[in-house]
């Protein structure tokens, strides 16, 4: 490839850099390069362990620690109380797993057909084919062993007093969710981020396009109370609200001192 | 004191997960501008950082059949952002676009454009997946061997970032380069060299004083 560049330079110079990918090549691409990465370790403890690895590798790349912002992806549920947003929570999991989408989930681990199967009784005796892993086709797979996954997912279902298949998916698949009172949440939020689990959060809503609208109204308010989120936007551009440095301009941009 | 550390807020807009409740009374369109603008400045009125979308390139596949319990389609990523540029005055635009079947001189552009428009709001969200099953929808299939998928992100980012740091600060007047009227005098040079379709090399860009190259 071998061109000239079209477009002036923009503002940013060039975009804030984001990295998904939770590879050890996915971290250390993320280390070298990108000004925050998107996870799912959601909880405290395996955030700090996150947010410490790479940093740490953002480091050795000859970076500072706050040049690479650990923001894993997270779900909420609010009330006007706690019990209020629990009861909430419960009802938002039935609607996201729904009998249908129990056995398609079970599908992806098993990988057979188990139409069959009612959603509502226990979990298939029958052991996963590892052979037909790609039953579901365009997920993001996080390569794990169908049969490991199935064992532990009968131990769940066990352990709580047997599951069905439906209360099972539900209970394997949540992710860290922030659920209470808007103070409750914000309270939390702040912790992980105070406690270093993280710098933040990519908030994922259950409904469009609405999802966010309590947030914004009750959590936002709470969380500026505290101190920890800006009461307007200081800078002009992503990258300065982000409190990342400005840009490098490329070592090898040597010839250029003054604009045109 | 020191200052308290500050959370930082993506929104992500709901709609091609497996999260988003479709069965609720309130839930609408994913696909509407209204519902993007909805979302956008919501984000905004409670100062996150940035709005984010996440993509697709190929619908998901359940025993051979679209898996419409999880997924509605999947809008382009760049047109609704650049949409949204016009109805948001602060809030970061964060699309995420895979680094395998996208040309790196192409996303340079399209992410400078963005960051023109938003004035300076523009981020990406890198992804590398390579599975042939996703190549299928582009015309070179699944060409990248999943151990180089890195390898070629690291090229995207890098003519991203070359091509983008070395112009001008401020846009310059096509009159501003003498003697050839398809580039401004500030347009860098881009030189990437690549190993058949895996890119070995990394990219080498230089800002050049005058054209050279149209
Ligand atoms: C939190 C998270 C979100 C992701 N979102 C997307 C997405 O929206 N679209 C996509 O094509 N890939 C997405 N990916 C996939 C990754 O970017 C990457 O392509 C894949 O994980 C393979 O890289 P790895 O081996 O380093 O994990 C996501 C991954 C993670 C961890």
């Amino acid at each position: 490839m071998h061109g000239r560049f079209s477009v002036p330079r923009s503002p940013q110079g060039h975009p804030v850099l984001i990295q998904a990918g939770d590879s050890a090549e996915g971290r250390d691409f993320a280390a070298a390069t990108a000004d925050a990465i998107f996870t799912l370790h959601g909880s405290y403890d395996a955030g700090r362990d996150f947010y410490a690895d790479v940093k740490g590798r953002a480091v050795r790349h000859g970076r500072r620690p706050e040049d690479l912002l650990v923001l894993p992806g997270a779900t909420f549920v609010l009330g006007d109380t706690d019990a209020d947003a629990a009861d909430r929570a419960v009802e938002v999991r039935r609607a996201q797993v729904g009998p249908q989408t129990a056995i398609a989930f079970l599908e992806q681990i098993w990988g057979r057909d188990l139409s069959g199967y009612d959603a509502d009784g226990p979990l298939p005796a029958i052991d996963p084919d590892v052979d037909n892993v790609s039953i579901t086709r365009g997920r993001v797979r996080h390569a794990r062993d169908p049969r490991t996954v199935a064992q532990e997912w009968r131990d769940l279902a066990a352990a709580k007093g047997g599951l069905s298949i439906r209360e099972t998916v539900i209970e394997a698949t949540s992710r860290t969710s922030f659920i209470g009172s808007a103070r409750t949440v914000a309270a939390e939020l702040d912790r992980y981020v105070q406690g270093d689990a993280c710098d933040g959060f990519i908030l994922i809503p259950h409904l469009t396009p609405g999802g966010l609208d309590a947030f914004a109204d009750t959590v936002v308010p709470e969380l500026q109370d505290r101190g920890s989120l800006r009461t307007e936007y200081t800078g002009t551009t992503l990258r300065e609200n982000l409190g990342l440095r400005p840009t490098a301009r490329p070592a090898t941009d040597t010839t250029r001192r003054t604009s045109a | 004191m020191t200052a308290r550390k500050q959370i930082r807020l993506g929104a992500h807009f709901p709609g091609v997960n497996n999260t988003t409740v479709w069965s609720d009374p309130a839930a609408g369109s994913q696909i509407a501008f209204d519902s993007f603008a909805h979302f956008a400045r919501t984000a905004e009125r409670g100062f996150f950082d940035f709005l984010f979308l996440a993509e697709g390139l190929r619908l998901r596949e359940h025993r051979g059949r679209i898996h419409d319990l999880d997924v509605v389609g999947r809008p382009d990523t760049f047109t609704v952002l650049a949409a949204l540029a016009g109805v948001t005055g602060h809030l970061g635009l964060a699309g995420t676009i895979n680094t395998t079947f996208n040309e790196p001189y192409e996303l340079a552009r399209q992410f400078a454009t963005l960051d023109h428009l938003s004035a300076g709001r523009a981020a990406w969200n890198m992804v590398t997946s390579s599975d042939a099953f996703t190549g299928e929808n582009f015309r070179r299939g699944g060409f990248l061997a999943r151990e180089d998928r890195y390898t070629r992100a690291r090229e995207g980012v890098d003519v991203c970032r070359r091509c983008g740091t070395a112009g001008p600060t401020t846009p310059s007047s096509p009159t501003a380069a003498p003697g050839c009227s398809c580039a401004t005098a500030a347009s860098p040079t881009c030189t990437t060299r690549r190993a058949s379709s895996t890119c070995t090399a990394g990219s080498r860009c230089r800002a050049a004083r005058r054209a050279t190259r149209c």
